[in-house]
């Protein structure tokens, strides 16, 4: 009653573009707050 | 391809990392919040947080409720899984107990050689503290009703049960967090305060993922999406929600009576 599981099979290219993307949204805003600390320091 | 045995073929999913990216930007964001008072990486990360929750408990819910996916054989795995979660989950408690004990029974000499160490004023174990474990306890009740009323097809119960549960658990957060504001010492008042908040609030936050658990339950219940005989679930909330009950139990009775 379920379909095969993944009919689509990913070529390297779209792997490696879905995992820079991936990690690109999560490291860059971290890093330049990271890298910019100063101006980030409340109070 | 025609598929001959019943276990769960999962497909590849991005959540485990952006799960994990995001409890990274939890970490860092707790210590830019802790020592810089600046909350941009916190917040992203609670936001990335709930969405990786969202989208990965939808998929959860598509593959098992409606495709079909959680057999016999997979739910004794997911059975499994779980038991060996909240094992691991009683071995972090059982460390801060430790520290408890071990700083507590045999206090040094800068503490006055005695506990509560002097100079702390400890909270009334016969207030509030009892009330919430009353709380809980009435709680375990009445997610037992609605696991039995779920049993027997009894969807008004389940729906009310669920719903007490649910209000109970709210109820004991909002107390306890009154009572943080009550308490004359800090978290970096020494070893006193340092055990305190570390097993309160941890057991805490606990029961508010305990809660999450149970208000997405109430929704599923609500969507019509579990039957008298398939509920898993519900029912890992269920042993979740006893499991934080009995470590407030011990709480209770370790720190805020014996303690005091």
């Amino acid at each position: 009653h379920s379909e095969s599981p993944q009919n689509q099979v990913l070529t390297p290219t779209e792997s490696v573009v879905g995992i820079v993307v991936f990690f690109a949204t999560f490291f860059i805003p971290a890093a330049y707050v990271m890298s910019n600390l100063k101006f980030f320091k409340g109070e | 391809t025609h598929q001959t045995h019943a276990y769960h073929m999962v497909n590849p999913s991005p959540w485990p990392l952006t799960g994990a990216l995001s409890a990274l930007l939890l970490t860092s964001g707790l210590v830019m919040w802790f020592h810089y008072n600046s909350t941009i990486l916190l917040s992203l990360g609670l936001l990335t947080n709930i969405l990786t929750m969202y989208q990965w408990w939808r998929d959860i819910i598509r593959e098992g409720t409606y495709q079909g996916h959680h057999t016999p054989i997979v739910q004794k795995g997911l059975r499994y899984g779980m038991i060996l979660f909240i094992v691991s989950e009683v071995f972090f408690f059982a460390g801060f107990f430790w520290a408890f004990y071990h700083s507590s029974l045999v206090p040094t000499h800068d503490l006055g050689g005695c506990w509560p160490p002097t100079g702390i004023t400890p909270l009334n174990p016969l207030e509030v503290p009892l009330l919430n474990t009353s709380v809980l306890l009435a709680s375990g009740v009445s997610i037992t009703w609605a696991h039995h009323s779920l049993m027997e097809g009894n969807r008004n119960h389940m729906n009310q049960a669920l719903l007490i549960t649910i209000l109970l658990g709210l109820y004991f957060t909002i107390l306890q967090a009154s009572e943080y504001f009550e308490t004359s010492f800090s978290i970096s008042d020494g070893i006193y305060g340092s055990t305190f908040f570390m097993a309160t609030g941890f057991h805490g936050l606990h029961v508010i993922i305990g809660s999450t658990f149970l208000i997405v339950c109430l929704l599923r219940q609500l969507k019509f999406h579990f039957t008298s005989k398939h509920h898993f679930g519900f029912e890992a909330a269920a042993w979740y929600w006893h499991f934080v009950d009995v470590v407030w139990l011990f709480l209770y009775v370790s720190i805020y009576w014996w303690g005091s």
